[in-house]
């Protein structure tokens, strides 16, 4: 069966059901973010439970050296640090709350902005800024926050005073690529919006 | 030399209309164009005017562009 031009045209609309999925993918997502990085550590801390933390040392693999293949003597492995000082325990929050916060910001800004499209009202003031500010948070607030993780764990494994082990600092430059692509429409939308407001006041 | 915003540009069909003895409505039938967009004309509020609007207003009122419209010097 052959779609229509229209029908096609169709399922790239963004219409009432797309803004109502949306809603739901962004709702869940902040939700699972808080969840992940607030909720969970402060369970383990209310519980006396150890702090969760990603950590590069060396690394056994007996089963391997049996079977003779070589590997790495050195890897990240996930640890447990057991009976964390309350001042630890909020350093190792704090990362996690402003991921959190930037989440839920970028949500709503993605989430408002769909929601004036589907409205009839893309080309505006408001989705150009929205569209910036989401840039913005994607494109340094991901690296920044990927720094004060990689801190807030230095720190953790540092408490352990085991010199043989280190941190990680995961900053994701790939970031900074989504971030501008976001800035880019950005100024798409820039355009538009000076394009309509244009268009408004032609005779 | 950079658009400034908003526009310097007068519109003095209320003084060439006035001449004629013409009304808004008049000429909007005449020309084709809406009383309201004529009205935006008129105070000043319009961005861009397409040339056949312009074409057909001169030619109602007997006028020139520039007897139409007319840039205010920039403000100190």
């Amino acid at each position: 069966m052959v779609r229509s031009r229209a029908a096609v045209r169709s399922l790239w609309e963004l219409d009432r059901s797309d803004r109502v999925a949306a809603a739901v993918i962004l709702t869940v997502t902040t939700v699972m973010t808080a969840a992940t990085q607030v909720i969970v550590p402060l369970w383990r801390w209310v519980t006396g439970r150890g702090i969760v933390v990603d950590y590069v040392g060396p690394v056994d693999a007996p089963r391997l050296d049996v079977a003779g293949v070589a590997h790495d003597a050195e890897g990240t492995v996930r640890a447990v640090v057991p009976g964390p000082s309350a001042s630890l325990w909020l350093l190792d929050l704090a990362p996690g709350v402003l991921v959190t916060v930037f989440v839920a910001v970028g949500c709503w800004m993605l989430w408002r902005t769909t929601a004036d499209i589907v409205g009839g009202e893309a080309f505006g003031t408001r989705t150009v800024v929205r569209l910036r500010v989401l840039g913005v948070l994607v494109a340094l607030g991901v690296p920044v926050l990927g720094v004060l993780r990689g801190v807030a764990d230095l720190q953790v494994v540092a408490s352990l005073d085991l010199p043989e082990l280190t941190g990680v600092i995961d900053v994701r430059w790939e970031a900074l690529v989504a971030g501008f692509l976001v800035l880019v429409v950005a100024e798409a939308f820039r355009a538009g919006t000076r394009m309509r407001e244009d268009l408004e006041g032609l005779v | 030399m950079p658009v400034d915003e908003p526009h310097r540009v007068h519109c003095h069909l209320d003084e060439l209309l006035e001449a004629r003895g013409m009304t808004l409505a008049a000429l909007a039938e005449a020309v084709g164009v809406t009383v309201v967009n004529l009205s935006v004309l008129k105070n000043d509020r319009a961005r861009a005017v397409r040339f056949s609007t312009l074409t057909a207003v001169c030619d109602v009122l007997d006028c020139q562009v520039g007897d139409l419209l007319s840039v205010s010097p920039p403000q100190a």
